[in-house]
């Protein structure tokens, strides 16, 4: 089984670099990954793929003044030029310090957050899995969608004397069970992949997709919706990157920034990132070195805190919270391991407890309209239900939706006890996710309807 | 290199790959961006690997490294025949490929100021002038970014194909914003999200006056924070030359690209409603809408001499005067009408897959000037600069945002809105277009965003268009 690096050369390569640093102060980062992915679609595997990365990200601190490089591979040449670049972005003019100094060592929580059976399960054992997921086929109904698993490593030093390493794994697997004119989804995520069921989640996208064998056409307006797990963390993605950020705030886009300790949403309603969660795809530190802390963005209802790095933390006297990502990948800090608190509902219960609504399946395509009303426009997707007096009664054509995320999240009527982890991206050897339950709002507004 | 690469390929014929190509990728990033009194970002970045694919029997496989050396590429060459020879177990239907004459060649963008050469100091303070000339009072972030890429791109196949590619990308945008209560407005010029991008030299920002636009996007930012809300109901719409080039992008580049058609992303993008048996028999729009795939297009993001399955670039008709004809192909999917690719496989990078990709989207010109197309207009909206975008993953329910409206009353331009939005159906939208800009108007944008496939990949793709008008939109939408 092949390796991207492990930690004593990824540890070295980077001392290595720091070592041959002409500048004071200098914060090397190496992130590995490897990545084994089984695309399928008209039930046939069409795009398996596996790809091996390593990349150093490079940030020098001179005279107030930061310089950034990043470069893969693991020629310690490579790496020095590298180096050698940002020493000298460190030399341009800039009127405003970004961060002055970089972070000193803080002890770290321990977590293992590496499954061996997701590290080392090979393209052959995954496509295997997918040929499983394949067999739950019922009344001609065809799959696509993806099976992922990746091993990461991410090594963190600087000149302050820090010196962090962790690797960890992720694993996803989702799919539309299509009957050519009706479709269901079904998705699981683990660290973890011997926790994901082929069969289950294929079951359970048929069921959804066969569930009715015609669907209603209902005019756009506003109901009443029981959000399954991925319609809540397609929500919960859109305002985490809209609100949930320190650099949000200053911009004047944040709705948490702008009402701290006024109530946002509904007493039952709690957000938080925890990246140290086990059901996660937990990473204990960031890119700067800083221990991941556990932020609630929203307390009972009540808007609370947002992330930080070393750069807004030192532009609004704050402390960085451990959630700073590559300049390459994100302008700021960013929450990767956002949850929702559970309540103590069940589906069953939920349902029964509708006289008139829709269950939703999930979103997609969400944009932003307006940051600070949280107000988003998407549409949804494979399997829109009607349910009246208690009991999910007929399928319904697809809408799209123009509402506030908090206004929606201001009239919860329950939550459900159960949580589901939900992969939104693995790209970047950062993989998101968001853990999270089914959500029950009294009203939800539909501003456009479908033939489909 | 040439000839090692052969020796790889010719192995992987010998163990029974039908087909197999690689691609060996450098990428040279830079990016500037200066917020406020800050340079938020000042980087430079490396990026270089090789992806090979390889078809056995009827199945694709493909891994990548970003280390080059001789085992490496041996044991990722294994890797790829290993996965094609597993998923050629499953059930479903076998791939086969469309023909293709074997290419050689080379290909540089032209350009005439290498980027990478201009002193940075000279950047900075370029996009320092331009900031500061926006932070005016109302004005919380003004923001000022370049970005330049150059890639140099190696293919081979297994058919005898080699080419060598140079490409040249450069962006630049400013972008204003206001904030007063619970009110956040932005400018952005000239485009939103960035800027507009091109393959061209550095030369292109010295016609592109940043620092001259930027007080006035700060003023209409701020202006916006007192302007009234946007209208409802249902009117007559102008869209501006970039809001037609996005919604050119998601409402026909999309739909049109045919592994989408065959359920190909069904998994994640979606489908398209422009199935087969639409084609040739489809009205998509009115007749004043042409829309062409034109890798051929000087400038454009999506202008290449060879995909990346060697198949010379093309100019491929999609809409003709309303009426659907054509899609975006691959060997893959073109072999499954019995046609020839028109060439618009692209992989993000060494370590992306190649998908059909959009190349320029353009839409032809047509015979109005803008003055024309307002005058003509007794009771309207301007629209200009995208701010919002959502389509359903059929490609036919869509709804966009603009950073800004004017009204149009009488055939002339009155008052700002704020909070501008519209939504319709594809080709109901398409088949109210009674007006399209002409030549004069016609200008070649940028995009450097287009997401497609798992892991998700991002595109650089050019669309061309000019103003164009729109009956009967429905405008105005949601709770505000």
């Amino acid at each position: 089984m092949v390796e991207v690096v492990g930690e004593q050369e990824l540890v070295h390569l980077i001392e290595q670099g720091l070592s041959v640093a002409k500048v004071p102060q200098v914060e090397i980062v190496g992130l590995s990954k490897l990545l084994r992915v089984i695309r399928f679609a008209n039930s046939t595997i069409h795009q398996p793929m596996e790809e091996r990365n390593v990349s150093f990200f490079i940030r020098v601190l001179k005279d107030g003044k930061v310089g950034f490089s990043s470069v893969n591979g693991l020629d310690p040449k490579v790496l020095e030029e590298a180096i050698k670049r940002a020493e000298k972005n460190a030399s341009l003019p800039q009127a405003t310090p970004l961060i002055d100094r970089f972070a000193d060592p803080k002890p770290v929580k321990s977590t293992d957050g590496y499954f061996e059976a997701t590290g080392t399960t090979g393209s052959e054992a995954l496509e295997e899995k997918v040929k499983q997921l394949f067999l739950r086929s019922k009344k001609g109904v065809s799959f696509a969608g993806v099976f992922w698993t990746m091993g990461a490593e991410l090594a963190v030093a600087n000149s302050n004397g820090v010196k962090l390493y962790h690797r960890w794994t992720s694993a996803n697997c989702q799919t539309v069970a299509t009957t050519g004119e009706f479709s269901g989804f079904s998705a699981q995520a683990s660290p973890d992949v011997t926790k994901i069921k082929p069969e289950e989640i294929g079951d359970s996208a048929v069921e959804r997709a066969i569930r009715f064998s015609e669907s209603r056409e209902l005019p756009p307006g506003e109901y009443e919706c029981l959000l399954e797990e991925y319609a809540v963390a397609e929500l919960l993605l859109y305002l985490s990157h809209m609100a949930f950020s320190a650099d949000s705030v200053e911009e004047g886009r944040s709705i948490i920034g702008m009402k701290k300790g006024e109530r946002v949403a509904h007493e039952s309603v709690s957000f938080w990132d925890d990246g140290t969660n086990p059901l996660t795809f937990r990473i204990p530190f960031d890119v700067e070195g800083v221990p991941r802390k556990k932020v609630t963005f929203i307390n009972k209802g009540i808007a609370a805190d947002v992330v930080h790095d070393l750069s807004t933390a030192k532009r609004t006297g704050a402390e960085s919270t451990g959630h700073a990502l590559p300049q390459d990948y994100s302008e700021g800090p960013l929450p990767l391991h956002v949850e929702m608190g559970s309540g103590t509902s069940t589906k069953p219960d939920m349902i029964r407890s509708m006289k008139r609504g829709l269950l939703v399946t999930r979103f997609h395509y969400i944009r932003e309209v307006h940051p600070l009303k949280t107000m988003v426009t998407g549409m949804t997707r494979d399997g829109v239900f009607l349910v009246e007096n208690g009991e999910v009664v007929a399928r319904v054509k697809n809408f799209r939706f123009t509402e506030s995320i908090l206004r929606a999240f201001t009239h919860v009527k329950a939550i459900s006890k159960e949580r589901k982890l939900v992969a939104t991206d693995m790209d970047g050897g950062f993989p998101s996710a968001v853990l999270c339950p089914k959500v029950l709002v009294e009203k939800f507004t539909f501003t456009g309807s479908t033939k489909f | 290199m040439e000839e090692k690469l052969k020796q790889i390929l010719r192995k992987l014929s010998d163990q029974g790959a039908s087909y197999a190509d690689i691609r060996l990728v450098e990428r040279q990033w830079e990016s500037i961006l200066v917020k406020n009194d800050r340079l938020e970002r000042n980087s430079e970045s490396e990026n270089q690997g090789f992806g090979i694919r390889v078809l056995y029997q009827g199945a694709w496989g493909f891994a990548c490294s970003f280390e080059k050396t001789p085992a490496e590429m041996e044991r990722v060459a294994n890797e790829a025949l290993k996965m094609a020879r597993g998923a050629s177990t499953a059930a479903g239907e076998k791939v086969t490929l469309a023909p293709q004459s074997p290419v050689q060649g080379r290909w540089k963008s032209p350009y005439k100021i290498d980027p990478f050469q201009v002193p940075k100091e000279q950047k900075i303070e370029l996009l320092s002038a331009s900031v500061k000339e926006m932070l005016i009072p109302g004005i919380l972030v003004a923001r000022a970014g370049l970005d330049f890429l150059k890639e140099k791109k190696i293919f081979a196949s297994t058919e005898g194909s080699f080419t060598e590619q140079e490409f040249m990308y450069t962006g630049a945008g400013i972008e204003s914003t206001a904030v007063e209560g619970e009110e956040n407005q932005n400018r952005s010029y000239p485009n939103s999200f960035g800027g507009n991008f091109l393959q061209v030299g550095y030369e292109y920002l010295e016609g592109l006056k940043l620092v001259q636009n930027a007080r006035r996007i700060a003023k209409e930012a701020v202006a916006l924070l007192h302007a009234p809300q946007a209208p409802s109901g249902i009117m007559t719409v102008i869209l501006d030359s970039s809001q037609v080039a996005l919604q050119v992008h998601e409402s026909c580049g999309h739909p049109t690209e045919l592994d989408r058609v065959l359920g190909m992303e069904l998994g994640f993008a979606g489908g398209s409603f422009l199935s087969p048996d639409k084609r040739g028999h489809f009205k998509y729009g009115s007749d004043k809408v042409t829309i062409v795939a034109d890798a051929t297009c000087p400038q454009g993001l999506g202008t290449f001499a060879y995909d990346d399955e060697g198949v010379p670039a093309q100019k491929t008709l999609l809409i003709n005067r309303g009426n659907f004809e054509g899609y975006l192909s691959s060997r893959e999917t073109a072999a499954k009408f019995n046609e020839k690719s028109n060439g618009t496989m692209r992989g993000d990078g060494w370590n992306s897959l190649p998908l059909i990709r959009m190349t320029n989207i353009n839409l032809e010109p047509g015979d109005q000037s803008l003055d024309a197309m307002i005058k003509g207009t007794k009771e309207g909206l301007f629209l200009q600069t995208n701010r919002s975008w959502s389509i359903d993953d059929q490609r036919l329910n869509f709804q966009f945002g603009t950073e800004v409206a004017y009204e149009i009353k009488n055939g002339v331009l009155g008052k700002m809105y704020k909070n501008a939005t519209y939504t319709g159906i594809t080709p109901e939208f398409w088949g109210s277009c009674d007006a399209v800009g002409n030549k004069d108007h016609w200008e070649l944008w940028g995009l450097p965003n287009c997401g497609k496939g798992e892991p998700v990949q991002t595109m650089f793709v050019g669309h061309g268009a000019s103003p164009a008008r729109f009956q009967n939109v429905r405008v105005g939408v949601g709770k505000w």
